[in-house]
């Protein structure tokens, strides 16, 4: 910016600051402070209505209400609990059951197979949980898992 | 120790608002006009300012720069009012292919009709400063507590500004 632009600025500057200032119009000011006064008269709608308090029979109707939805509400994961405790054949492995049928279609599952799946399953029975180690507790994890998938592979090559 | 003015205001001091649209009002009006460049809609945007400083006045008791606060609130009117401004052009460009700048019109009615057209051509932001600086009469430093922006940034944009408006004039002058 050269010397002359500056003055130049300087010159807008002045030019600006000399605009004439903008009055308010007549009744303006009396317009404004009187939708302030109203504003400020106005009480708030919570104060002017005052506050509510429930009677004995609205608690009444509240706790009813709460009491005929609660059972919906948590209904439903009680019945999943009890079912969890009580054993439901929902939440068992379907591994033993493919023993079983196996066994039924006349399929001989390799011997270090169905020891991973544990003695009862290896019966047929439905009493195992989903996790290998849970079938045998003796063997790694990896080992059980490792017999639990080859027993697979040969059910599904031979069925 | 008698009450400040906030802590007037912010108790509901009816007297206190009149005192305070008398020590503002004029440079709330000019710094409104110049962001918008309409006399008429500055004078709206006072009065809704007003207005919302009494609803909101018990926030005004922790206010340590009442200039700066009301100069703020006094921008977001403007900027709130801008929106509303252009969704209503574009609806009335849609319906009546009206291809004018109302602004632009609004302030070529202006006094200084020249420099009032290069003012309301600047980019925003650079018209705000002018107008807080020029007409609110703010230091940098407010202005940049005004717009949320550093000191150094609020002179920048007035230079910046006034850069424009000496090129625009001398565009005009070679004509």
């Amino acid at each position: 910016m050269t010397l002359h632009d500056g003055m130049r600025d300087r010159a807008i500057e002045r030019r600006l600051r000399s605009r004439p200032a903008l009055a308010p119009s007549a009744g303006h000011r009396s317009r404004v402070l009187a939708a302030v006064r109203g504003v400020l008269e106005s009480r708030p709608l919570a104060e002017a209505v005052g506050r509510h308090r429930l009677g004995g029979g609205g608690v009444l109707a509240l706790a009813g209400m709460a009491a005929a939805i609660a059972p919906l509400l948590i209904g439903p994961w009680w019945l999943s609990l009890a079912a969890v405790a009580g054993g439901s054949d929902w939440f068992r492995s379907p591994r033993p059951s493919l023993v079983a049928h196996a066994r039924m279609v006349g399929v001989e599952l390799p011997p270090d197979a169905l020891a991973a799946v544990g003695p009862e399953a290896a019966n047929g029975e439905r009493r195992h949980r989903t996790h290998p180690t849970a079938v045998d507790r003796t063997m790694a994890p990896g080992q059980a898992a490792e017999r639990w998938l080859r027993m697979r592979h040969t059910l599904v090559r031979e069925l | 120790m008698p009450p400040t003015l906030a802590e007037s205001l912010a108790d509901g001091d009816a007297d206190a608002f009149a005192a305070l649209y008398d020590r503002l009002a004029a440079r709330l009006l000019g710094a409104a006009r110049t962001m918008i460049g309409s006399a008429p809609d500055a004078e709206d945007v006072v009065h809704d300012l007003f207005v919302d400083l009494a609803r909101g006045r018990h926030r005004l008791a922790a206010v340590a720069d009442l200039e700066a606060y009301v100069f703020t609130m006094l921008r977001h009117a403007v900027g709130r009012r801008h929106r509303r401004a252009v969704t209503g052009r574009r609806v009335l460009v849609e319906v009546a292919h009206d291809r004018g700048r109302p602004d632009h019109a609004a302030a070529s009615a202006l006094p200084d009709d020249e420099l009032a057209a290069a003012v309301a051509d600047l980019p925003p932001e650079q018209r705000e400063v002018v107008a807080l600086k020029i007409d609110g009469g703010l230091t940098f430093a407010e202005i940049g507590r005004v717009m949320g922006t550093s000191l150094d940034t609020a002179a920048s944009r007035y230079r910046y500004a006034l850069t424009k408006l000496r090129q625009t004039l001398s565009r005009k002058e070679e004509r």
